[in-house]
């Protein structure tokens, strides 16, 4: 166990988590363009390029980019371990995930087989690269628990779904590859479900009860959901029998539905009932993971009946609903902090002669609540409008619904901007 | 048998909940209340850090032999909790809701990094080294049950 990883001070620099934060109201912003200028043609289906490189916006540009920015920030201050090289092996990730995400985004919307061929090139070494980084340094820190297990099987998920990815954007780009479509739904399957839902459970059992002052999620749910839904998805994937594939895929999203109304329930018993902007955001994240699966769940009893806006609308609840809303809490109780515990460093350190007071910002003057509070009333305004926009297929709706997500990263953007400017103008005075 | 784990965690805990009270004291601008909060906040949470630096660090120093190790982080903490304590007195004496709010936010969510820390791996390292100790832990921490 390396116990000196305890240590606040051995947290990675201020600017290795922080270039992946910024870079993803970034993203959030070239989704909602495109969905601007696509106007509501591309919430009618799932299979349309312009679908599929706003999906890609999210998934890689904002929540492959959050996550992987959080793990690098946390395998030294949570699992007591760290990420070999870390400095410039976040620097090296984040440069080839935004270059490759653009090029991908860039290849969907342009049809450009050059281009996928690139993304490809780009985005599968790094994500590989990453998810064996974070296992190497998993196995040399000895603390397991239920984070440091979550994380090594939803890192694997990633490689798999990376791996996926690559065959599908090769399929894209070259005459001899064909494309097979039947292999899209393994690629969403274990991204979604297996990288993102697992990453998500596997954190959240953690911090929701210590910083949202929740009762303790149920002990046999945070040991036993993550492995439960990496298994019921490798069954869905290879079983032998479609009967088991298909049931394994309906307990997965029954599990996914039960985790949610745990999760809703623990918040409403809250012990601090002072208003907190991130328990709202997991509200709505956690509201929507339900209807996500809801909708899912009707979709396998109906069968080939469900209309193709079904998978859009579980498409859109999933990503833009649950996993961008519990990042975006997240990122507003992560940021602040860091910002003041880099401030607070010198101190820490022991730098200067103990007892010097030193002024440091507290975390509500690194973010105003109120300006977080306005964002996340945009950021649930244009989550509405965009639903509402799939379900009746209304164009005007998609976009006024894309001006609000515009409007609602903007704002993030600025509020993650202002920290760090208020981090720099102090750093340079401490 | 008495568990170091369980008693410590269980001194996190109830500082947190008067923290919480008084968070909801502060919230509804109930001064005096908040004021009364906020002493009993004091008093706890420096009881319990000289129960860990007096009694529990010094105890597990002694049988690991690390003096460097992660007592010494802690003690680091504690001194940084201890100054935010202290603003977060000035900030109720001042009455400034702005203030206590945001110190207090300040305050929590560095105390629960901290707290999970000791919970997830220093407690339980702690019960085991300690397992022939515990009665001389039960005779510098007042509370500690001595155990048979």
């Amino acid at each position: 166990m390396n116990l000196g990883a305890l240590s606040l001070e051995d947290a990675p620099g201020f600017r290795v988590p922080l270039q992946f934060f910024l870079t993803v109201p970034a993203f959030g912003i070239l989704a909602a363009t495109l969905i601007l200028f696509d106007g509501g043609l591309l919430l009618q289906s799932r299979w349309l390029p312009a679908t599929l490189a706003v999906t890609h916006a999210f998934t890689l540009g904002y929540i492959a980019m959050a996550m992987l920015g959080a793990l690098f920030q946390m395998l030294p201050v949570v699992m007591g371990t760290s990420f070999p090289r870390t400095e410039p092996a976040a620097r090296l990730v984040h440069g080839l995930l935004t270059a490759g995400t653009l090029c991908l985004v860039a290849a969907f919307e342009w049809r450009q087989a050059m281009l996928f061929l690139i993304a490809a090139m780009l985005l599968v070494p790094v994500l590989l690269l990453f998810a064996a980084g974070t296992l190497i340094a998993l196995r040399q820190g000895a603390k397991g628990g239920g984070p440091a297990r979550a994380v090594r099987l939803a890192v694997m998920a990633l490689a798999v779904t990376a791996g996926l990815g690559g065959w599908l954007a090769a399929g894209h780009a070259l005459p001899a590859v064909p494309l097979q479509r039947a292999l899209t739904d393994y690629h969403a399957g274990w991204g979604l479900a297996g990288w993102i839902l697992v990453l998500v459970v596997g954190i959240s059992t953690q911090v929701i009860p210590m910083f949202l002052t929740t009762p303790p999620y149920p002990k046999t749910l945070e040991r036993w959901l993550p492995p439960l839904l990496v298994v019921l998805l490798l069954t869905g994937s290879v079983a032998p029998l479609d009967a088991l594939r298909q049931g394994a895929l309906l307990a997965l999203t029954v599990l996914a539905a039960v985790y949610a109304l745990v999760s809703l329930h623990l918040l409403q018993r809250r012990r601090r009932k002072r208003f907190d902007v991130t328990v709202w955001f997991w509200r709505l994240g956690m509201a929507c993971l339900l209807a996500a699966a809801g909708l899912e769940g009707y979709a396998y009893v109906r069968g080939g009946s469900a209309g193709p806006e079904l998978a859009v609308l579980a498409g859109l609840l999933f990503l833009a609903g649950f996993a961008v809303s519990v990042i975006n809490g997240m990122l507003y109780k992560i940021v602040p902090f860091l910002v003041w515990l880099h401030l607070r460093m010198p101190v820490l350190k022991g730098l200067v002669p103990p007892g010097t007071r030193l002024y440091t910002p507290n975390i509500h003057e690194v973010i105003a609540p109120q300006r977080m509070k306005w964002q996340f009333l945009l950021h649930a305004a244009a989550l509405v409008l965009l639903l509402a926009a799939v379900a009746a297929t209304n164009g005007r709706w998609a976009q006024a619904g894309a001006v609000l997500l515009l409007a609602s990263n903007g704002l993030l953007l600025f509020n993650l901007g202002a920290a760090v400017r208020l981090y720099a103008r102090h750093a340079g005075s401490v | 048998m008495a568990s170091i784990a369980d008693f410590f965690s269980g001194q996190h805990r109830a500082c947190d909940l008067v923290f919480e009270d008084m968070e909801d004291a502060v919230g509804s601008a109930d001064w005096p209340r908040a004021t009364e909060l906020y002493q009993q906040l004091s008093r706890d949470t420096l009881q319990h850090f000289s129960n860990e630096e007096e009694g529990l660090f010094p105890l597990f120093e002694d049988k690991t032999g690390m003096q460097a190790g992660p007592t010494q982080v802690m003690r680091g903490e504690h001194a940084e909790l201890r100054e935010l304590l202290q603003r977060l007195g000035e900030a109720v004496e001042s009455r400034d809701q702005d203030a206590v709010l945001g110190t207090g936010e300040t305050f929590f969510l560095f105390l629960q990094q901290h707290n999970v820390k000791e919970e997830q791996v220093l407690y339980p390292m702690a019960d085991q080294v300690l397992q022939d100790s515990l009665g001389e832990l039960a005779q510098r921490v007042a509370g500690f049950p001595a155990g048979d």
